[in-house]
């Protein structure tokens, strides 16, 4: 490679040594230079539902350990972030918001979408999370390269804030308090992000909001740990009606690609009947079709590779009826990444070392055979 | 001075000033090492970095070229950092998902983030926004499905609410049975019974909310239906809207100088507020071309709203004018957002071939006015 590099005069009047000079030169240089060029990643996590994220003392970091909370004991030990980070030198930055049942923000409130914004707005500049990581030098620098890692509602706030950071779109740099609309640098937060990965996304709510808020839930352990007691407005606006949906609320663009991953296997134990009242295949508590993005509606039941069939007492035949390829999104510039079996509290934890996984339609294979955050170290 | 030595002269400097420039990036990171090493077992504080915002995408820095001619390698050293996208494409190696991400980036640096290019007239983004969909809950035995739905999404407040019912067995056949719903205002307020009617023939149960007789404020709706048959349960949700501004159904056009047809929309205003336009552009003959989008705080009063389509993104269509403005969406922004009924007004333009529209990726027409000072 290196000989292409420099115009070398005719052979005839350049002697050997020195054009091993000068490629030497040309390489010593690179290799001091090359540094600059290839910046690590920094990963900028989004959590969910449930969290008081904008709480963090000493060791009480909940939006910290987010991503290794499990609620499900075979998962406990597991840690997202190491799976994430690999070997790499690679950088992580922690996002925390209020997505408490308590204080019940929708998403498109300044609490959770502008609160979000401002954050990553900070990280980018390269002013740390604020949180204590375990791992030494990982927080992100200003030079990093930028990707944002959500979770469950995570998923729908980075829909909200994408979709909203390109002018011209409906709520373009606006997040709502209780009386009105406020001003928030979604366009700063969001434009320069390389891509965002969304994994278990509730992008068209899930039915287990439907069942709090129409009264009608079922196993009530897995409505705690994931959603809550009460139909209030964070839950609300977790619906699977499209009044709801982040999609109606965003422009026809989004700031930055977003690569979804979904999962489609039940919780361990007791806690997996539950998800026999979920249309179609899903992680526990968030329909497939609504972590996938599909277009149409958000109960629409999909197999794991991302197709709707006929049925007949629940067995699928024939060709599909639907695909929900990258052609069939209800949001834009929105792509498939991954179907995997693993559960919602998995997803967050990589409770789940090596998951099976189905091949879909436009799916991205780097990474094929590890869990959600193995795939992400994987393909980058 | 001998050979040896006037390479010496050469190399040494070089050397110097490689090392001196390396030294500079390293004082500028936090903690982190320019090249990958093992992490310390040491917990850290973060530093404070000085603001030093990466390039973004996809204005990305496109100055940042070698100087030693290494861009015909994917691999630049330059003197400012590389942008992210450019960054990926210097890696020999890339994955599917790398590929993927460079897809992504050209697309969406080919036109304004305003414009977005749509091929089939079902997947139309516009119409998207008031497409009905039906909800089915299937029961655990999976031997009956519940489907409801309604016909619109989103309402005027004196109009006439149509929701519709239906229970089928597993194979497919109608389930005789009755319905039952209840309206619900924001969660929150109960408002009362909605009754349905079964269907002459197999078809769907109807229910329907008069809202010319009562006041119903801008809002979510919800009318939850239960059944006689069994325990499966569902609501549908609907948006009565006040959009306090209209579409006049006139329009003026024009080319612009870089080949991008304008089309402005004529809209009277009765309450300032944030409004936002959606409108989708097709060809003479129906073929899909791509939508535009804008929003702005409009004062009451009468405007021209601009609708602009990127010439490129009319050209990649392949097709020459007159083009066909077929669907536009008015929504006054609030929570929840506030749609007019979807207006078909239909306005063609003037027959524009397709030499006359611009043939620039937006990206590239944006580099070139930034280099030469011009917008």
């Amino acid at each position: 490679m290196f000989k292409k590099l420099f115009k070398s005069k005719p052979s005839s009047t350049r002697s050997g040594f020195q054009r091993f000079l000068t490629q030497s030169t040309i390489a010593i240089g690179l290799a001091f230079g090359a540094g600059q060029a290839m910046a690590a990643n920094c990963y900028i996590m989004v959590h969910g539902h449930g969290t008081q994220g904008d709480y963090k003392s000493g060791s009480n970091q909940p939006a910290l350990d987010y991503w290794s909370s499990y609620n499900f004991s075979q998962y406990a030990g597991s840690n997202f972030i190491t799976e994430l980070l690999g070997n790499s030198s690679d950088n992580y930055a922690i996002v925390g918001y209020d997505s408490t049942d308590e204080s019940g923000y929708p998403y498109w409130r300044n609490e959770t979408a502008g609160e979000i914004a401002r954050q990553i707005i900070s990280i980018r500049q390269g002013n740390g999370d604020g949180f204590n990581h375990p791992e030494a030098n990982t927080q992100c620098s200003a030079n990093d390269t930028f990707w944002v890692v959500s979770h469950s509602q995570g998923a729908q706030q980075m829909m909200y804030l994408a979709g909203n950071a390109i002018s011209g779109s409906p709520n373009y740099n606006t997040a709502y308090t209780a009386s009105s609309g406020v001003s928030v640098d979604f366009d700063a937060a969001v434009n320069g992000i390389a891509g965002i990965f969304t994994m278990g996304g509730a992008i068209t709510g899930t039915e287990g909001a439907d069942r709090v808020c129409n009264g009608n839930w079922v196993d009530y352990l897995v409505n705690l740990a994931f959603l809550g007691k009460d139909c209030n407005p964070s839950v609300q606006w977790l619906q699977t009606n499209d009044s709801y949906a982040v999609r109606n609320y965003i422009g026809s663009n989004l700031a930055a690609p977003v690569y979804v991953m979904g999962g489609y296997k039940s919780f361990p134990g007791i806690e997996g009947a539950a998800a026999a009242f979920l249309a179609g295949e899903d992680d526990g508590y968030i329909n497939l079709a609504s972590q996938m993005s599909c277009a149409g509606s958000g109960k629409r039941s999909i197999e794991s590779d991302l197709n709707t069939y006929r049925t007949f007492l629940g067995i699928s035949y024939g060709s599909p009826t639907f695909r929900c390829n990258n052609s069939n999104k209800g949001t834009p510039r929105t792509y498939n990444m991954a179907s995997v079996y693993t559960d919602h509290d998995a997803e967050r934890n990589a409770g789940i070392n090596s998951p099976d996984y189905t091949s879909i339609e436009n799916g991205i294979t780097c990474g094929n055979g590890r869990n959600m955050a193995g795939r992400i170290d994987a393909c980058l | 001075m001998s050979k040896l030595k006037r390479s010496l002269v050469l190399l040494v400097p070089t050397i110097l000033v490689a090392w001196f420039v390396w030294q500079g990036a390293e004082q500028s990171k936090p903690e982190t090492a320019a090249l990958a090493v093992p992490k310390s077992a040491v917990p850290i504080t973060p530093k404070v970095v000085p603001s030093a915002p990466t390039s973004i995408l996809p204005n990305a820095n496109a100055s940042s070229q070698a100087t030693l001619g290494l861009a015909n390698e994917g691999v630049s050293i330059v003197d400012s950092p590389l942008s992210p996208i450019e960054q990926i494409r210097a890696i020999q190696d890339k994955t599917d998902f790398h590929q993927a991400l460079l897809k992504d980036h050209d697309t969406f640096a080919r036109y304004p983030t305003f414009n977005k290019r749509f091929e089939e007239s079902s997947k139309d983004p516009v119409l998207a926004r008031y497409e009905v969909y039906e909800r089915a809950t299937e029961a655990e035995d999976h031997k009956s499905t519940l489907t409801i739905w309604s016909d619109k999404k989103f309402y005027l407040p004196n109009e006439t609410v149509t929701v519709f019912a239906r229970m089928e067995n597993e194979y497919g056949e109608t389930i005789k049975t009755r319905f039952a719903g209840q309206v619900i205002f924001d969660e929150t307020r109960n408002l009362g019974p909605v009754s349905f009617v079964a269907s002459a023939n197999n078809g769907p149960a109807q229910g329907q909310i008069d809202m010319s007789t009562g006041r119903f404020d801008e809002g979510i709706y919800k009318v939850l239906i239960v059944n006689q048959f069994n325990e499966l349960a569902d609501a549908v949700t609907f948006t009565v809207s006040k959009p306090m501004a209209q579409l006049t159904g006139n329009f003026r056009e024009q080319l612009n100088a870089n080949g991008d047809l304008l089309i402005d929309a004529h809209v009277k205003v009765e309450q300032s507020n944030r409004y936002y336009l959606e409108a989708s552009l097709y060809s003479s003959t129906n073929d899909a071309i791509g939508t535009t989008q804008y929003a702005a705080q409009l004062e009451v009063g009468e405007h021209w709203i601009p609708l602009e389509f990127y010439g490129l993104m009319i050209r990649d269509a392949g097709e020459p004018g007159p083009y066909l403005l077929k669907h536009i969406s008015l929504a006054k922004v609030a929570m929840p957002i506030q749609r007019a009924p979807l207006q078909d007004l239909e306005f063609y333009t003037q027959a524009y071939t397709l030499d006359e529209l611009g043939s620039e990726p937006y990206k590239d027409q944006q580099d070139r006015f930034a280099s030469s000072g011009n917008q």
